[in-house]
């Protein structure tokens, strides 16, 4: 049974602040995701999480034990939590049954035991027949597995994961993360996921923590962020979308550069920022709100990916890839908004999605 | 159709073909090499010069004799005949002069034992008859074993040839006389040993006289056991002797006087017991050693009642281990002589018996030495009886040398035969010239051509026998004999032709008689030059066999090479860059391979047998077996210290908040760059058993009042803490440079595994960390093996011998001793050999270091409460080894007296200094250091590029080759580099380049060119190929690539290769031991001399200059890199 409790948590490099008021639970169980683009402070806080580093202010828990604070710092090998780190670090001097019976050997168990477990944690992640070998006889993705089953075989209750499949190929990370998530299930037990690719978070997670410039943006179910993101980062970051100037009142959207408006129902007044995705959008020959031409079109197979010139602005309109023979460049179409965000528009976007390294 | 296949076939057909007569060029060069050689050896010439000189005189013989038998011809018929008699006569009178120049029987009875031999031995090989050359062969063996004394072995003459002659007689007869011989030395065992001991007096006498040792620091270190043992005997034999003259004398050994002032007062058997007991080498005046010793002799003989029966064969060794090695050896030889000759006189009448007794049944042959030998015992003097011999057989030689003339005389037939006759009378004039007198010369170089060729008609005139007058000038300076004239006359007909004084040009007459001393040789010369010079092609062969077979030789390697190269390609496409691979394997063949082979051929086949005698002579030797030793167990003791050293440091400065990191690492990587002599000459001043900072102030921080200790440096211990201060920098950059490569989640997943720090070091970072830490102990482990500069200044003194110090005191010690150099040579590349190829080829395949995708920012262990003590502990250490060597160097180097505080009253001076700045032949030294590796640094970073492109940019065939080479040689250990340099290196295998600026700067190259490739090698590897694609997709030209993307990236590194070849080369000390010439002395080497010979302080200033320089270098280096290298 583990929860973590992060009280908040800041972390600065000399004087570069990294992490800053990081106040959250971990609830025992969950799959969190920390997410954001590289340099965001997602695996500092990892880190902290492991003990790996100290947080320049406030506290840690795990369940109601405090584990991190001015006065009190619990080292790494003493949190007994699970890590896979990024590079695996799969001890090359070591064969795979000895990388993974590591924990038990550090923890002195009896031989019979580890022999008991270890076999049990490699079922799980498929390397039964590996254990003899050394590190430089695996493949990536088998040296991956070594990593998780050795942060799987002392029986953590939480298990900490640092992009562990970036460094896959597209097909193995795909398959990787059902595992994954298929053995965080079985096991029951509470994971901290730390990626920048934010499929891998939206199939996973119970909750996203979607973190830039060492501030959480947002926190929530996948759909909750994707659906309603707080601001235009969160938006961007997520998914696919376009934004759009416009002026709000008198219950409609006026888009500007354009003729068209939108029917708005929401509070805002005044100069707005129109969030749209490109799924969002219902593109026909006969009728819809907004009337454009298709620039140029792409086929993707499962979608078709168009642009849609609209007064001077330009939309991105994704549909089924069954219709890519109906729309040509040129063509005349109707667009339906079935969908769309308003957020105010104080000049703030660029630099939102300007993103620090 | 012309199918791809087909012109494939077509390539390699023509591939084919080329090489194969590239291979029958090669064996073609390889044949006339060897054609050349052969003849070159049967010439009996000295060198190759000779043949050169040889043809180019027949050459210009024959352009000269055209215009001479021109001349001869338009005389009458009959004064032509009478013109080719005289000429005949003349030819045999100065052939048989050439043929004997020097050689009569007066001058063979003047010359010394060696010459007498080679002259015997010429004249032996000359005769025809064989039975008289086996007869006086033997003979002449007996009458030189006579005249030694003792065979090589020490065995005396007679009892040798008593062992001979009885071979001679009948079974039984030899049996009783060898019985007989037996029981002799038996019986007179005692009586001869008292002999002995009679006559050893006057040669020890002799010795304890002798001054030339007292130079030498080393040689007056031997005479200190001498000096106690003379104590000894006259304290033992005269316990009450007034000693005090002697005691006065000991006083004044001390350099340094202070430390044993407490002694001065005591009584003065005391005293000089005390003295003798704390002397140590680096302490003694050799001179006033050699004065005391002989005052002890003196004491000796007044208060001994029996002076012989001091054994003094023990003191003549004592003595001949005092002097310096040729001096030693020969005393040594001496006493070995009386032995020989007190025996041979006991011997005389048995082996007279025997052989009146042989001579009655001896064959015909053996004869002439059984009468030889009667008569030497009998009373005949050896030396007359030998010249009787040599009269005998001259005198035979003489009727075969006539007949031999007229022999080729005779063969000479037709319209030829008169120019050769010229052509060979000028010749023999070459090599045994009567010059006219000068005025003569003047006269005829005055008169206008017309009236010279009017000259030169009158003089055949005159040889003809006509009367015809010659001018005053040259009539009175003629010579009245009538053989004399003609010689006279025909000379001067041949240089008044071209009006000179020598027929050929001057050069080329001294050439010609430098380059052929042996008599016999200089008549086949002369016939040689009267065949007329023969063509270009042999000229070369004859005087270039070795160096056109050594390139036969290499053009065959590169044939098959080649050949290897392109089959493996299948396509048999030849690529221009194997020509440079091949360049590269060339010169290490030659100057690497060659050696190495020859050295261990040498030491296997010492006289060119299989032979194990070197290794067995070597290891059954004392001094070589705990050299062996001392090498061994030093080299592990400083890789074992050196490692635990290493591993801590390399911890704390890259894995800790330490204080200070950047700056300790700095100063440990520093060391690395210092010539190890240098802190050999440190530490020596601190640890000075008696002198030394450091003892005394360990003496007085704990009050002991002994003069000398406690610690002494000069001791295997002493050795291997200097190796160690100086080699555990190695070990620290390699360990440093893995754990900055390791990946830190490696430990971290360790960490979250649950092991502690310390398990995690131990169980994770210390195993991944292995292979490179074995690398670093056994880099630490070779180099301190194979070290001279340090053993050679801590060592040698207190007589820790290492290989390397045995191998460079063998080198001066003639043949046998180049043979024990090279067994030893082999011994210590043996190890470095298989060093190389565990730390290359094993551990290599080993290493684990990881290089992760993520810039690694390592983990820094927080030492907390112990951040300042081991801060302090690292400061003390650097404290230790780095600032206090080089603060001594620099103290030193302004004291007027080394055993003084600098600034004690009057010891401050800045002399030394100036002293060293203002002697030519320091800056010489340093004039020649700086250029040499200049040129090394320079021509090994053009092979760097060219490996570095090789390697990394060109996927070609056989591009590991020379790397494999080059790794081969940097791994060999400088000595034996030398070594082999040396013995290949004189022209042996056609390369010349002994005593020259060349050999230092090749050695140098071999040892060093690795470092510049290393270097250049991985900054090439760092730079991804899709750098210069893209300037190349972008539309810059190849050599705008190189200008602009690449040039910029490598500068750098270029740079640092340049410097890294550099800074060894400029301060190189044992291969320029071994190579140096009186013009080609280092800095490293001078510095050396001054340490040992000359002055301390001088040296410590040069250490310290060195010390600057290269600080200097490296800081400007750093500068130009923009920090990116520092050594």
């Amino acid at each position: 049974m583990s929860s973590v409790t992060i009280r908040n948590v800041s972390k600065s490099f000399e004087n570069n602040l990294i992490l800053s008021g990081f106040d959250e639970e971990f609830k025992d169980g969950e799959f969190v995701t920390l997410l954001g683009p590289s340099g965001c402070g997602k695996t500092t806080m990892l880190r902290m999480i492991a003990g790996f580093e100290k947080p320049t202010t406030g506290e840690i828990y795990f369940d109601e034990t405090l584990i991190s604070s001015d006065k009190v710092f619990v080292p790494p090998e003493k949190r007994g939590v699970g890590m896979v780190f990024q590079s695996y670090a799969v001890w090359p001097h070591m064969d795979v049954f000895h990388n993974v019976a590591y924990p038990l050997i550090i923890a002195k168990k009896d031989r019979a035991s580890i022999r008991q477990k270890v076999a049990r944690v490699l079922d799980i992640v498929h390397l039964s027949q590996y254990a003899e070998r050394y590190p430089n006889q695996l493949s990536g993705g088998q040296q991956q597995r070594v990593a998780l089953a050795r942060a799987l075989v002392a029986e953590p209750t939480l298990l900490l994961l640092d992009e562990p499949l970036s460094n896959l190929d597209a097909k193995l990370r795909e398959s990787m993360r059902f595992e994954i998530k298929e053995i965080q299930r079985n096991l029951g037990i509470t994971v901290v996921y730390v990626t920048h690719d934010q499929t891998e978070a939206m199939a996973m997670s119970d909750r996203v923590f979607l973190i830039n410039r060492g501030v959480v943006q947002q926190k929530g179910t996948p759909e909750e962020i994707y659906r309603q993101p707080v601001n235009q980062f969160v938006a961007d970051f997520l998914g696919k979308v376009d934004f759009v100037k416009g002026e709000a009142g008198d219950g409609r959207i006026r888009l500007r550069r354009t003729e068209v408006s939108l029917p708005y129902a929401g509070e805002k007044q005044g100069a707005v920022e129109v969030a749209v995705r490109p799924e969002n959008i219902t593109m026909s020959k006969e009728k819809g709100d907004i009337e454009g031409t298709v620039t140029v079109g792409y086929y993707l197979g499962d979608t078709s990916d168009y642009r849609v010139a609209v007064g001077d602005i330009a939309l991105r309109v994704i549909t089924d890839g069954r219709l890519f023979r109906a729309f040509k460049p040129g063509d005349r179409v109707f667009l339906t908004l079935d969908d769309f965000m308003v957020y105010d528009d104080d000049g703030s976007l660029e630099e939102q999605l300007k993103i620090y390294t | 159709m012309k199918t791809l296949a087909g012109a494939d076939r077509t390539i390699e057909r023509r591939a084919k073909t080329v090489l194969g007569v590239t291979l029958l060029l090669a064996v073609a060069i390889i044949y006339l090499g060897i054609y050349g050689m052969r003849t070159l050896n049967q010439s009996g010439f000295d060198d190759a010069k000779g043949f050169w000189l040889i043809y180019d005189a027949g050459r210009s013989a024959e352009r000269n004799s055209d215009q001479d038998a021109e001349l001869l011809r338009s005389l009458p018929e009959d004064a032509q005949r009478a013109v080719e008699a005289v000429m005949d006569a003349t030819i045999r009178a100065l052939w048989q002069r050439v043929r004997y120049a020097g050689e009569t029987t007066q001058d063979f009875a003047r010359a010394d034992a060696l010459k007498r031999q080679s002259f015997m031995q010429s004249l032996l090989l000359g005769t025809q008859d064989a039975e008289l050359q086996r007869s006086t062969r033997q003979a002449a063996e007996a009458l030189s074993l006579v005249r030694e004394g003792m065979t090589a072995d020490g065995t005396p003459a007679f009892e040798k040839l008593m062992d001979d002659v009885a071979s001679l007689l009948p079974a039984s007869e030899a049996q009783s006389f060898r019985e007989r011989l037996a029981d002799l030395l038996r019986a007179e065992s005692t009586a001869v040993q008292a002999d002995i001991r009679r006559r050893s007096r006057t040669l020890f006498e002799e010795a304890v006289a002798e001054k030339r040792l007292s130079r030498f620091a080393k040689g007056g270190a031997g005479l200190i056991p001498l000096a106690g043992r003379l104590f000894d005997e006259l304290h033992s034999a005269a316990p009450t002797a007034d000693i005090s003259s002697a005691f006065d004398l000991v006083k004044q050994v001390p350099r340094q006087r202070e430390a044993y002032a407490s002694l001065f007062n005591l009584p003065a058997h005391e005293g000089t017991r005390r003295i003798l007991d704390m002397l140590d080498a680096e302490e003694i005046s050799g001179a006033r050693l050699v004065a005391f010793n002989k005052e002890m002799y003196a004491l000796l003989k007044r208060y001994h009642p029996d002076i012989d029966s001091v054994d003094h064969l023990p003191l003549i060794s004592m003595q001949a281990e005092a002097m310096e090695a040729e001096f030693g050896d020969a005393l040594n030889h001496q006493a070995d002589l009386l032995a020989a000759r007190a025996w041979n006189d006991r011997l005389s009448p048995l082996l007279r018996e025997a052989v009146s007794a042989a001579l009655r049944s001896a064959p015909r042959e053996k004869r002439e030495m059984l009468s030889s030998l009667i008569a030497v015992i009998d009373g005949e003097d050896a030396n007359a009886r030998e010249d009787a011999l040599v009269q005998h057989l001259i005198a035979q030689r003489d009727t075969e040398t006539a007949a031999e003339i007229d022999r080729y005389l005779g063969e000479l037939h037709g319209k030829s035969a008169l120019k050769t006759r010229l052509m060979l009378l000028q010749a023999l004039y070459a090599f045994d010239a009567p010059h006219p007198p000068a005025s003569v010369q003047g006269f005829a170089s005055a008169l206008p051509d017309a009236e010279r060729d009017k000259l030169r008609l009158d003089i055949l005139s005159r040889i003809s026998g006509a009367h015809a007058p010659l001018p005053d000038a040259v009539e009175s300076s003629l010579a009245e004999d009538r053989a004399e004239l003609n010689e006279q006359l025909f000379h001067l007909f041949f240089v008044s032709r071209t009006n000179r004084m020598h027929l050929f040009s001057e050069e080329d007459d001294t050439g010609l008689r430098l380059a052929i001393r042996q008599n016999a040789s200089r008549t086949r010369a002369a016939q040689a030059v009267a065949q007329g010079g023969g063509n270009p092609l042999i000229q070369i062969v004859d005087s270039h066999g070795t160096t056109l077979t050594l390139l036969g030789v290499l053009l065959l390697i590169n044939t098959i090479l080649l050949f290897f190269l392109m089959h493996s390609g299948r396509d048999w496409r030849f690529d221009v860059k194997w020509l440079l691979i091949l360049l590269i394997v060339d010169f290490m063949l030659v100057f690497q391979i060659l050696p190495l082979c020859y050295l261990l051929f040498k030491a296997f086949m010492p006289g060119d047998t299989f032979s194990l005698a070197t290794f067995s002579r070597l290891f059954n030797y004392n001094m070589n077996r705990s050299a062996l030793i001392n090498t061994v167990a030093g080299g592990l003791a400083a890789m074992v210290l050196g490692t635990l050293i290493a591993f801590p440091l390399a911890w704390m400065v890259g894995r800790t908040n330490m204080y200070g990191k950047k700056f300790f690492r700095h100063i440990f990587v520093l060391t690395y760059m210092v010539p190890p002599y240098v802190g050999a000459m440190a530490w020596l001043r601190l640890l000075n058993p008696n002198v030394g900072t450091i003892n005394v102030l360990l003496r007085g921080l704990f009050g002991m009042d002994s003069a000398a200790g406690p610690i002494n440096v000069y001791s295997l211990g002493g050795l291997v803490w200097v190796l160690t201060t100086f080699y555990y920098p190695f070990a620290f950059i390699t360990i440093s440079r893995a754990m900055e490569k390791m990946d830190p989640s490696l430990e971290e997943a360790s960490r979250v595994s649950g092991a502690s720090p310390f398990a995690t070091l131990m169980r994770v970072t210390l195993p991944i960390m292995t292979p490179s830490l074995i690398a670093g102990a056994l880099l630490v482990f070779v180099s301190a093996a194979s070290c001279y500069g340090i053993p050679s200044i801590i060592g040698a003194p207190g007589k820790v011998h290492t290989v390397t110090t045995r191998i460079i005191e063998y080198y001066g010690r003639g043949t046998q001793g180049l043979n024990d150099a090279t067994g030893l040579a082999v011994f210590l590349m043996a190890l470095a050999v298989l060093i190389l190829y565990l730390s290359d080829f094993v551990l290599a395949k080993k290493q684990y270091i990881t290089i992760s995708g993520k810039s690694t920012r390592p983990n820094i262990v927080d030492l907390r409460s112990w951040r300042w003590p081991l801060t302090l502990l690292v400061g003390l250490f650097a404290v230790m080894v780095v600032l206090v060597p080089f603060t001594t160097i620099l103290t030193t180097s302004l004291k007027i007296d080394v055993g003084k505080p600098m600034m004690a009253e009057g010891n401050f001076t800045l002399s030394q200094w100036s002293t060293i700045f203002s002697r030519s032949e320091t800056m010489n030294s340093l004039k020649n250091s700086l250029s040499y590796a200049g040129v090394a640094a320079s021509v090994g970073i053009l092979v760097a590029i060219t490996m570095t492109y090789l390697m990394q940019r060109t996927r070609i065939r056989g591009r590991r080759l020379p790397d494999f080479l080059i790794t081969l040689g940097s791994g060999s250990p400088s000595v034996v580099i030398a070594l082999g340099l040396i013995m290949t290196m004189q022209g042996r295998f056609g390369v010349d380049i002994y005593n020259t600026a060349h050999i230092l700067i090749v050695a140098y190259l071999i040892k060093y060119m690795m470092m510049g490739m290393r270097t250049v090698t991985s900054a090439v590897s760092q730079i991804h190929i899709s750098l210069e694609e893209s300037s190349q997709v972008s539309g810059a030209s190849w050599t705008t690539t190189m200008r602009r993307i690449t040039g910029p990236l490598i500068f750098p590194s270029i740079a640092a290769g340049w410097f890294l070849i550099f800074i060894p080369c400029f301060y190189e000390l044992s291969m320029t031991t071994l190579l140096y010439s009186n013009t080609t002395k280092t800095i490293g080497f001078q510095l050396f001399e001054y340490w040992t010979f000359t002055s301390q302080p001088q040296a410590c200033a040069m250490a310290f200059g060195i010390l600057l320089i290269v600080i200097l270098i490296n800081q400007v280096f750093s500068r130009l890199t923009k920090g990116e290298f520092t050594i």
